[in-house]
C-alpha cells in the first residue's frame, strides 16, 4: 500500500521544551487517521510541521512522496489543513471564499465553480451564500472551512479537532463527509478529543505524548497490547498516557510493526 | 465599610476597578496628561502675572461676572463638553455593546436600572477624572490666587460628563436598536472621529479664515444675536451652565437640576428599552440582498488583489478613519502653502506638500486591512504558493487604489499647466516607502474588533515601528514640501534619512523575522 505521510524522526523545540521529539510514522494511503494525546502532547506541533506552517529542526515529512522541507510547494498541493479555529475571512461570503481558496491551489474557475456551487448546497451552506462569514455560527464555519479544503480535492486532508463545536447533525454531516473522502482512496488524519469517535472512524490510531509515539495500531490491536481485555479506547489511552505503561506499549508498537 | 453587594456603590466599585486596571496599563497617557497639567499651569501663572502688571487684576469673589470672562468660559465649557462626547461615545460602545458581562449583569437579580446606573456612572466618573486630573493644578493655582470662585468648575464638569454620557448612550442604544451592536460600534467611533475632527477644525478657523470682508460681513450679520436681550446676550439662559462653573447659584441649580433629570431619563430609558427592544436586532438577521451571480477567476493575482479589495471595501471604519486624519493635516496645509506674503502658493505647490501625506495615511489604513488584519494567515501559509509572490501582491492592493487617488490631482495640475511631475514622484515613492515598512515591520491585529477602542491599541504597541513612522511621516511631509519649493539639495538630504529609516525598518525584519504569519 501507497504511503500517503511518512514522518522521519521529526523534531520540533521550543526554548527548552520539546515539543515534538524524533517522531517516525507512516499513515498508508486510503484510510482515516487518528492522531491521539493529551492537551501539549505535540499533536498540534506535529500537524503545523507536516502542512508547513513550522520548519522541523529535525527530521522531515513525505507527503506521497514530496518532502515538505525540500519541495513544499509539490507536497503542500495534494493536502488540505483544517485548524481547531476556523480560517475564515469575516466579511467574505462563502462563494469568495471557496473562490479564493480555489485561487490559492490553482484550480480553474470552470472547474471551481461548479464544484463550489455543489459543496455550498451538500453543505447546507447554499441559503447563506448572500451571508458574510462573520455571522455564521461555529458549526457554520467548520462547515464552509472543510468545503473550502474540499475545492482543491487533495489527497491528504489533515483536521485539527474537526469535530469540536458541532452540533449532532452537522456533526454526522461532517463525519459522512470525511468517510466519503477516505472510500475513495484518500487520506484522513485526524486529531480529537472524543475517544468514541477515534474508535469509531478511524482504521489505525496512533497515540502521541511528550512528543514520542507510544502507540500504535488498529483498534484491536491497541485492545490486544492492553492489560486488561475488551477495553474501551478511553480506557486504553488514559492506561497509556497516566499509568506510565508507556514503554510497554512502544516495544511492543515498535516491534509490531 | 462593608458595601452591600447588588446596590449602585458595589457594582460602581467594580467598575471603576475593571478601568482602573485597563489604565494602569498606560503610563504614558497618564505621565502625559501630568505634564500637559504641569505646562498649563505655567501658562496660567505667567498669564495672570503679565495681566497683574498692565492692569489692576482684581479677584473677583462676589457679585457680577465680568462679560469678558463669560466668553472664554462658555468656549470652554462647549470644547470640554465635545470631548466628554467623543469620549464617552467610545466608552458607551464598550459598555452597551462589546463589553461581554452586561449578559451576566442583566440575568442576575440585581435591578436593571442599578446596572444601567453604574455603567452610565462609570462613563461619567472615567472622563470626570481623566479631565480632572488635567484642571486641578491650575484651577488650585488660581483658587490660590483669590479666584475662589473657579472652585465651581468641578460641580459644573462632573455635570457635564454626565449629560455627555447620558446622550452618549442613548445615541448608542439607538443605533444598536438600528443597525445591531457591531455596525453600531463602527458607527460611533466613525461619529466620534468626526465629531472630533470638526472640533478641531472649528478650533482652528481663525487661522483658517483669512481677514477677508465677507467673513467681517457675516459677523455684522448676527451681531443683533448678541445684543442684551438677544438668544445669544450675554445674560441668555443658554450660558448659565458656563456660569455655573464661576458658582453662579442659578446657574449650579439649574445644571444641577437639569443633569439629575437627564440622567434620570437616560436610565429609564435604558432599563425600559434594553432589554426589550435592543436584544432582538442584534439576534435578527438583516434582509439578504439579492446578489448578482459571481463568477470565478481563474487568474491567481486577480484573485488575491479581489479578495483584498473586498476586505478593504467592507472595513468602511479604517477607511473613515484615514480619511477624517486628513481633515487634521489641513490647518497645517494652510499655514505650509501660504507664501512670504500671506497669500496661498500654486495649485501645484499645494498638491505636491499635501499629497504624499494623504497618500501615506491612506496606505497606513489599507495596510491595517490587507497586512496586520489578515484574518486566515495558515492558510496562506499552507497554500503551494511563495509567500513573496503573495506578499508583492498584497502590496500592489494597497497601492493601486492609493495611486488610484492622486490621477484626477495629476490631471487638474496637467490642465492648469502647473508641475506635476515632482508631485507624482513624490506621491508614488511616499507610498511604496510606507507600505514596505508596515510589510517589513506590521504586527497582526484582530481586524474583526479593530473599531473597538482596545483592540485598536494594538497596533500601536511596537514603539520602534512607531518612530520609524513617525520620521518617515514627518521626512515625507518636509520633503514634499521642499520639493514643492524646488530646494534639490534639501529634498536629497531628506531622501538619505528617508532611506535610513528603510533600511532600519528591513533590518529589524531581517533579525525579528515577520510575525504576520505569511
Amino acid at each position: 500500500m501507497a504511503i500517503a505521510l511518512q514522518l522521519v524522526s521529526l523534531s520540533k523545540q521550543f526554548g527548552s521544551h520539546q515539543a515534538v521529539n524524533h517522531l517516525t510514522l507512516e499513515v498508508p494511503t486510503g484510510m482515516l487517521y487518528a492522531f491521539l494525546g493529551p492537551n501539549g502532547a505535540g499533536k498540534t506541533t506535529t500537524l503545523r510541521m507536516v502542512v508547513g506552517l513550522l520548519k522541523p529542526d529535525q527530521g522531515d515529512a513525505i507527503v506521497l512522496g514530496q518532502s515538505i522541507t525540500r519541495s513544499p510547494k509539490a507536497a503542500k498541493q495534494h493536502i488540505a489543513y483544517l485548524p481547531d479555529e476556523p480560517m475564515l475571512y469575516s466579511k467574505l461570503r462563502p462563494l469568495e471564499y471557496l473562490e479564493f481558496v480555489a485561487g490559492l491551489w490553482h484550480i480553474p474557475a470552470r472547474q471551481a465553480q461548479p464544484l463550489a456551487e455543489e459543496l455550498l448546497h451538500q453543505f447546507g451552506l447554499w441559503e447563506v451564500r448572500g451571508d458574510f462569514c462573520e455571522t455564521f455560527s461555529r458549526g457554520m464555519k467548520q462547515k464552509l472551512v472543510l468545503a473550502g479544503a474540499l475545492i482543491h480535492s487533495p489527497q491528504l486532508m489533515i483536521l485539527d479537532e474537526p469535530l469540536s463545536g458541532l452540533d449532532v447533525a452537522a456533526a454526522r454531516l461532517v463525519k459522512n463527509i470525511l468517510l466519503d473522502y477516505v472510500s475513495r482512496g484518500n487520506t484522513v488524519i485526524l486529531t480529537t478529543h472524543i475517544m468514541e469517535i477515534a474508535q469509531q472512524m478511524a482504521q489505525r490510531i496512533g497515540i502521541i505524548n511528550h512528543g514520542q509515539l507510544i502507540a500504535e495500531g488498529t483498534f484491536s490491536e491497541l485492545q490486544a497490547r492492553s492489560r486488561e481485555q475488551g477495553e474501551t479506547l478511553e480506557h486504553i489511552f488514559l492506561e497509556l498516557v497516566q499509568s506510565g505503561a508507556a514503554s510497554d506499549f512502544q516495544t511492543e508498537g515498535q516491534g509490531a510493526r | 465599610m462593608q458595601i452591600k453587594q447588588g446596590s449602585l456603590p458595589w457594582l460602581l466599585r467594580h467598575e471603576l476597578r475593571l478601568w482602573w486596571r485597563t489604565l494602569r496599563g498606560k503610563w504614558f497617557a497618564i505621565g502625559l496628561l501630568i505634564v500637559l497639567g504641569l505646562l498649563t499651569t505655567l501658562l496660567l501663572g505667567i498669564w495672570l502675572f503679565a495681566a497683574s502688571q498692565v492692569t489692576e487684576l482684581q479677584p473677583w469673589v462676589f457679585g457680577e461676572l465680568p462679560p469678558e470672562l463669560l466668553w472664554p468660559a462658555v468656549l470652554g465649557w462647549f470644547g470640554l463638553f465635545c470631548y466628554a462626547f467623543v469620549q464617552a461615545l467610545g466608552q458607551s460602545a464598550v459598555v452597551l455593546g462589546d463589553r461581554t458581562d452586561l449578559d451576566l449583569l442583566i440575568s442576575s437579580p440585581v435591578s436593571s436600572k442599578v446596572i444601567f446606573s453604574s455603567r452610565l456612572l462609570s462613563v461619567a466618573i472615567e472622563i470626570f477624572l481623566g479631565l480632572a486630573g488635567f484642571l486641578v493644578l491650575p484651577i488650585g493655582l488660581a483658587v490660590l490666587l483669590g479666584f475662589i470662585r473657579l472652585i465651581g468648575v468641578f460641580p459644573t464638569l462632573f455635570c457635564l460628563c454626565l449629560i455627555a454620557a447620558s446622550l452618549a448612550m442613548l445615541i448608542m442604544l439607538w443605533l444598536v436598536q438600528r443597525l445591531g451592536a457591531k455596525k453600531a460600534q463602527v458607527v460611533v467611533q466613525v461619529l466620534a472621529t468626526a465629531l472630533f475632527a470638526l472640533l478641531f477644525l472649528g478650533s482652528q478657523l481663525p487661522n483658517l479664515l483669512l481677514d477677508q470682508p465677507q467673513t467681517r460681513a457675516i459677523a455684522q450679520s448676527i451681531t443683533f444675536l448678541f445684543q442684551p436681550g438677544g438668544l445669544l446676550s450675554a445674560d441668555s439662559w443658554l450660558w448659565l451652565p458656563a456660569r455655573a462653573m464661576f458658582c453662579d447659584p442659578v446657574g449650579l441649580l439649574v445644571t444641577g437640576l437639569g443633569t439629575a433629570g437627564i440622567v434620570w431619563l437616560t436610565i429609564t430609558t435604558l432599563h425600559q428599552t434594553f432589554i426589550s427592544g435592543t436584544q432582538e436586532p442584534l439576534t435578527t438577521k438583516a434582509q439578504r440582498p439579492s446578489l448578482p451571480p459571481q463568477r470565478f477567476q481563474t487568474n491567481f493575482n486577480r484573485v488575491i488583489v479581489t479578495k483584498e479589495w473586498r476586505m478593504i471595501r467592507r472595513n468602511p471604519y479604517v477607511i473613515s478613519q484615514v480619511l477624517f486624519s486628513v481633515v487634521f493635516f489641513i490647518p497645517l496645509l494652510v499655514v505650509l502653502a501660504r507664501d512670504d506674503q500671506n497669500q496661498f502658493a500654486s495649485l501645484g505647490a499645494i498638491a505636491t506638500t499635501a499629497c504624499p501625506v494623504l497618500g501615506i495615511s491612506l496606505v497606513s489604513g489599507l495596510a491595517l486591512v490587507c497586512l496586520n488584519g489578515e484574518e486566515a494567515p495558515d492558510l496562506l501559509r499552507s497554500a503551494p504558493v511563495s509567500g513573496l509572490r503573495i506578499q508583492r501582491l498584497k502590496l500592489l492592493a494597497i497601492l493601486l487604489p492609493t495611486w488610484a487617488c492622486v490621477v484626477p490631482i495629476a490631471g487638474i495640475l496637467i490642465l492648469q499647466g502647473e508641475p506635476w511631475v515632482p508631485m507624482v514622484a513624490v506621491f508614488v515613492a511616499a507610498t511604496i516607502h510606507h507600505a514596505l515598512l508596515r510589510l517589513w515591520n506590521a504586527r497582526p491585529v484582530g481586524l474583526a474588533g479593530i473599531a473597538t477602542l482596545q483592540k485598536r491599541q494594538n497596533s500601536s504597541k511596537d514603539v520602534v515601528l512607531s518612530a520609524v513612522e513617525l520620521v518617515s511621516y514627518l521626512g515625507w511631509l518636509a520633503l514634499a514640501f521642499q520639493a514643492s519649493r524646488g530646494n534639490g539639495l534639501v529634498v536629497l538630504a531628506l531622501a538619505l534619512v528617508l532611506a535610513g529609516a528603510l533600511a532600519i525598518a528591513y533590518w529589524r525584519s531581517r533579525i525579528l523575522g515577520s510575525t504576520l504569519g505569511f
